[in-house]
């Protein structure tokens, strides 16, 4: 079936059915019954629904199972998901057999096509027909937004497909899918199933967006990365709305474009939900929607057989415009796609530990708030896109990469480039992204070809390729070039493309080897120019050994700039680097009106004055009221008043008079949270105000530690506490107000964040011998977990004491579930955590 | 004709429209009749500002007819039977219901979750930002329908949750059952009946004739956003 199915695709435009709820509730189905559950209980009805559609001409119906998934259907009993998904399979099998015969269609069906003309060409038992197994979204929103893993909904889309592919459907057809990462989840799930074609459409809004943020480039990248057989979207909007998007799909996708609308937006007429867009207004909406390259195409929510039959005979003689192969190297995010081949992508680099004592100590600590800091810090700087390497030694590094990549993907938007030699950290990676990623990397050694292209293959992504194979590296450009030209051949055996592939040419230092510069120029110069393919370079590695290394890295970076560099993975904090990147995108045309330049030119006198951590817009909203009273002191005022730049720069004027740190602890920065503090329980201070205050006396405390650790004295903690919002909850915003006060308090917290496994939390508190626990829940229905919680904590770590807090809870509540301490709270938590730990 | 029937209604506004009471974001932050200061307020307006800009709301309805029980407080809700004095209170005189799920959208928890990484004070504003714009949408949207019903006579009661006084949680089940939230507006129920995205209501108001007396708030009930508000 399938070289058929792809063979029409070919030849024709074409044709889904449409809508399906609206039509079932006017054969009766009652509201709350699952309309599914008619596959069993009114099997006519769903059979004249299909045959419906296929009367009108069209090609591919979708089978009755939009819902059917093992979260709504049990394993057992009349409405097993089982029993639902094979009835509906046989029951879609029945209606092209009914059509095939020419066999009567229900009257109630025959009656919406009673003013529609004729089907013209040829008739509707002789067109091809393919049965769709239809995936709707499973409910559920995936973590972090809400409580369902990325590889349970895996699990849940699979057991629906492996009835489907059982029951003998053609293809499956993915749909009304209103999230990247679920989207992914599900053509991962039938992909792993079977080989049929896959089929998917998202949903997006009239800013042309998904719900979780998407936009259309990024889903064609994350989709044809997947390797998915057609892509495009449906529903939520009608045709005229879906006009704008859908060119963005056939300008950026090699793969045929769906588009399948609802009959117009809806509106509230008797109570009944109607769509203004008639049979003959959608039919010639959507000439023009195939016009824009729609190669498969069909109708929503409110479209009908008519719909469908006014469709077919409006379009199907258009001449179809196949997407052709887009010669587009991206990588993407959740929300945006970045492009590779003009204005050179920056990659920054800080995310690795190499050379880097503190990041080393932040992966074996478990400092993942540190890496993400790193990433925002990038972020800010400017970058299009993250290295990530985890790698060491001593540390899990599959384990490490799976966590630092959904952290990093929750907090930031920017694509990721995957950066490790370890093939099972690389797939857990690749697996878990939300977006199309840049892999670092592959290279000319026929081991690792073989170890990483395939899962390129499987997961999509853009993939870095060193010019080094088992001889090394060869230090002619020729030598390179013909380790590229392996690389490519070998790529395209697993059906990656040139366009996916991205060329390092290495750059060796030009202090041990003074030819290494011309010899990777010439080599990128030759990939670009003549192999029209993209490069990428760590840049900074050409002036190892060398003085001043900056400036050279500057002029070098220039170089490859002009000699055709696509991208460069650097410090986004390189004076000269970033000096040579903003004037060759200036003199380069990538820099509209010069605004780019502008804008960094008037802040580099600051840029090169000021010192790291520069003061937020507040503290500057801030700045008439700093100078402190006279007879207060002013690192105390600065952060009674949160102003952070001030409490730094009080704290080092006392550190540079030479008072001692822990002192300047005791006496001026606990004694200004002090003052704040009472001023809160005494609802004189107001939450926003503590919260500035504690970031104020945490900036200051930075500088503290900062100075002991240059002066060898290590910083003095006072114990460690652990954080956790309980299991099956997702609301953290107590639990971090709580954390950044107990390190203000010098308390060592271990924040397990949240939505956390009770036996985690035990063997965390077990493992170090920690002293207090703080837990939080913000419902009734959460409350037994942190129950549980507690309960094992007594079994198996009896020394511990435990503190609750949270909207729902109260004294009462606390008390029942046998926890040592309520908190009604912030300040009231940092005061039992000096009652119990000092 | 009154909608009585109606089922799986979309509602979708424009944020810009919400008349959003900035009272409202100081008291969830717990400024009880005091303004803050300037530098709280101008970052108060900075935040109102952002999540504007990533709020979606949305909302779905349907309709149904009910019948209560006063004595007992039986009350057949129509997608659902239960038993709660506070509903059978709130609902006395009423013929109808309508039930509904409301969402700001989850870009706002994305917000809400990037910030709380960098800055908690800005976090706690987002969150009592979006805690507001959540009710304002849900005051749009039942103005809307006591329009929709005033035409025909009709008094809508103040929206009553799932949660407040008596009335179990655990209706959220039924609830997500009876209206396609997450098909329509992408409006989840976890395990743990916590609706994800976080901003989101759902909510039964009372439909009851125009001569109907108005709801007989029980003294120990006020947890009722209304009264609430009132206090």
């Amino acid at each position: 079936m399938k070289a058929d199915l792809f063979k029409t695709l070919q030849s024709q435009i074409m044709f889904l059915d449409g809508g399906a709820g609206s039509i079932l509730q006017e054969l009766g189905l009652p509201a709350g019954v699952l309309p599914e559950t008619w596959n069993i209980d009114n099997r006519d009805a769903v059979v004249a629904l299909n045959q419906g559609y296929l009367t009108a001409g069209s090609n591919i119906i979708l089978t009755n199972t939009f819902g059917a998934n093992c979260l709504k259907y049990g394993d057992e009993g009349t409405y097993s998901l089982e029993a639902v998904v094979n009835a509906a399979v046989s029951i879609a099998k029945e209606a092209v057999k009914r059509c095939e015969e020419n066999s009567p269609l229900d009257e109630r069906l025959a009656a919406f096509l009673k003013d529609s003309e004729p089907l013209r060409g040829t008739p509707a038992c002789d067109r091809a027909h393919f049965v769709a197994l239809d995936i709707g979204p499973t409910g559920k929103l995936l973590k972090p937004l809400g409580d369902l893993a990325f590889e349970d909904a895996v699990n849940v889309f699979k057991k629906t497909i492996e009835i489907g592919v059982k029951a003998g459907v053609d293809l499956i057809y993915i749909e009304t899918m209103n999230d990247s990462h679920e989207a992914k989840a599900a053509v991962l799930a039938a992909k792993e199933v079977c080989d049929l074609p896959v089929f998917i459409t998202t949903v997006y809004d009239g800013g042309g967006k998904l719900l979780t943020g998407a936009n259309p480039e990024t889903m064609v990248a994350i989709l044809e990365g997947l390797r998915v057989d057609a892509l495009g979207m449906n529903c939520s909007l009608g045709p005229a709305q879906m006009m704008g998007i859908v060119p963005r799909l056939a300008e950026n996708s090699s793969t045929p474009v769906i588009v399948k609308p609802n009959a117009g937006l809806p509106r509230s007429e008797n109570g009944k939900t109607v769509y203004d867009v008639g049979p003959d207004e959608f039919a010639s909406l959507m000439r023009q929607i195939v016009e824009y390259g729609a190669n498969i195409v069909g109708g929503c929510c409110g479209t009908t057989p008519a719909h469908i039959r006014a469709l077919v005979n409006a379009t199907q003689d258009m001449a179809q415009h196949l997407p052709e192969e887009k010669n587009i190297s991206m990588i993407s995010s959740y929300t945006h796609a970045v492009k590779f081949g003009r204005k050179p992508i920056l990659i920054g680099e800080r995310i690795n530990p190499t050379g880097k004592k503190k990041f080393k100590e932040a992966l074996r600590n478990h400092d993942i708030d540190y890496i993400i800091n790193e990433g925002l810090k990038q972020e800010a700087a400017g970058v299009d896109a993250l290295d990530v390497n985890v790698g060491l030694p001593e540390i899990d590094e599959p384990a490490m990469m799976d966590e630092v990549v959904r952290e990093l993907q929750a907090v930031l938007d920017l694509p990721l480039q995957i950066d490790t030699t370890n093939a099972v950290a690389m797939e857990k990676a690749l697996r878990i992204y939300n977006g199309k990623a840049l892999i670092n990397s592959v290279n000319g050694k026929a081991e690792v070809m073989a170890e990483v292209f395939p899962l390129v293959r499987k997961y999509g992504g853009v993939c870095v390729a060193l010019t080094i194979d088992e001889d090394g590296i060869p230090t002619t450009a020729e030598g390179r070039i013909k380790i590229v030209e392996k690389i490519y051949e070998n790529a395209a055996k697993y059906g990656i493309r040139k366009k996916d592939i991205i060329i390092d040419p290495l750059c060796m230092t030009v202090s041990s080897d003074d030819q290494a510069a011309v010899a990777t120029l010439k080599a990128l110069k030759y990939v670009h120019d003549v192999l029209g393919g993209n490069t990428i370079l760590g840049v900074s590695n050409i002036s190892f050994g060398l003085p001043s290394r900056d400036i050279v890295n500057g002029v070098f970076f220039t170089m490859a700039m002009q000699a055709g560099l696509s991208a460069a993975i650097m410090n986004p904090s390189a004076v000269e680097m970033r000096k040579a990147y903003t004037c060759f995108c200036t003199l380069s045309g990538y820099d509209p009106q010069c605004l780019g330049y502008i804008e960094y030119a008037s802040n580099l006198p600051t840029m090169v004055a000021s010192a790291p951590g520069s003061a937020p817009a507040v503290a500057a909203a801030s700045a008439p009221q700093s100078s402190s009273p006279a007879d207060e002191d002013p690192l105390i005022h600065a952060v009674r008043k949160g102003l952070k730049t001030q409490s730094e720069e009080a704290i080092r004027a006392k550190l540079n008079a030479g008072e001692d740190p822990m002192l300047i602890i005791n006496d001026y920065l606990i004694k200004g949270l002090d003052i704040v503090g009472k001023g809160f329980e005494a609802k004189t201070v107001y939450l926003p105000q503590l919260l500035m205050s504690a970031d104020a006396a945490k900036a200051a405390f930075a500088v503290i530690k900062d100075h002991l650790e240059k002066s060898g004295a290590a910083g003095a903690k006072k114990g460690k506490i652990v954080l956790a919002t309980v299991k099956g909850d997702i609301h953290d915003i107590g639990k971090n107000i709580v954390k950044v006060l107990l390190e203000n308090y010098s308390y060592d917290v271990i924040d397990l964040g949240k939505d956390v496994e009770p036996q985690l939390i035990v063997d965390t508190v077990i493992k170090d011998h920690i002293m207090l626990v703080g837990l939080s829940a913000l419902m009734t229905t959460t409350v037994p977990a942190m129950e549980e919680t507690i309960k094992l904590l007594r079994e198996q770590a009896p020394w511990a004491k435990v503190c609750v807090g949270g909207a729902v809870l109260t004294q009462e509540y606390a008390d029942m579930i046998g926890a040592d301490r309520y908190s009604k709270d912030a300040m009231n938590t940092v005061e039992y955590a000096k009652e119990i730990l000092g | 004709m009154i909608a009585f029937n109606a089922q799986n209604m979309h509602h979708i506004a424009d944020p810009y429209e919400l008349k959003v009471d900035k009272s409202e974001i100081y008291r969830y932050l717990g400024y009880y009749r005091v303004k803050p200061d300037e530098t709280i307020s101008s970052l108060i307006d900075k935040c109102l500002e952002d999540e504007l800009n990533v709020a979606i709301p949305q909302g779905i309805y349907s309709i149904f007819p009910i019948s209560i029980d006063e004595k007992s407080c039986e009350l057949d809700l129509g997608f659902a039977k239960t038993t709660s004095r506070h509903l059978c209170k709130n609902l006395s005189g009423c013929s109808h219901i309508a039930l509904f799920a409301a969402t700001i959208g989850p870009r706002v928890d994305v917000l809400i979750q990037r910030t709380s990484r960098v800055d908690q004070t800005k976090a706690v504003i987002y969150q009592s930002v979006g805690a507001t714009l959540i009710e304002s949408y849900c005051d749009y949207l039942n103005d809307y329908l006591r329009r929709e019903f005033g035409e025909g006579g009709y008094k809508l009661r103040p929206r009553y949750s799932p949660g407040y006084g008596d009335l179990s949680i655990l209706l959220q089940k039924d609830i997500f059952k009876s209206i396609r939230a997450d098909k329509t507006i992408g409006l989840t129920l976890m395990d743990t009946c916590i609706m994800a995205p976080s901003k989101s209501v759902t909510a039964i108001i009372g439909i009851a004739p125009g001569d109907a007396p108005d709801c007989n708030y029980l003294p120990d009930c006020n947890i009722c956003d209304v009264c609430a508000r009132k206090e």
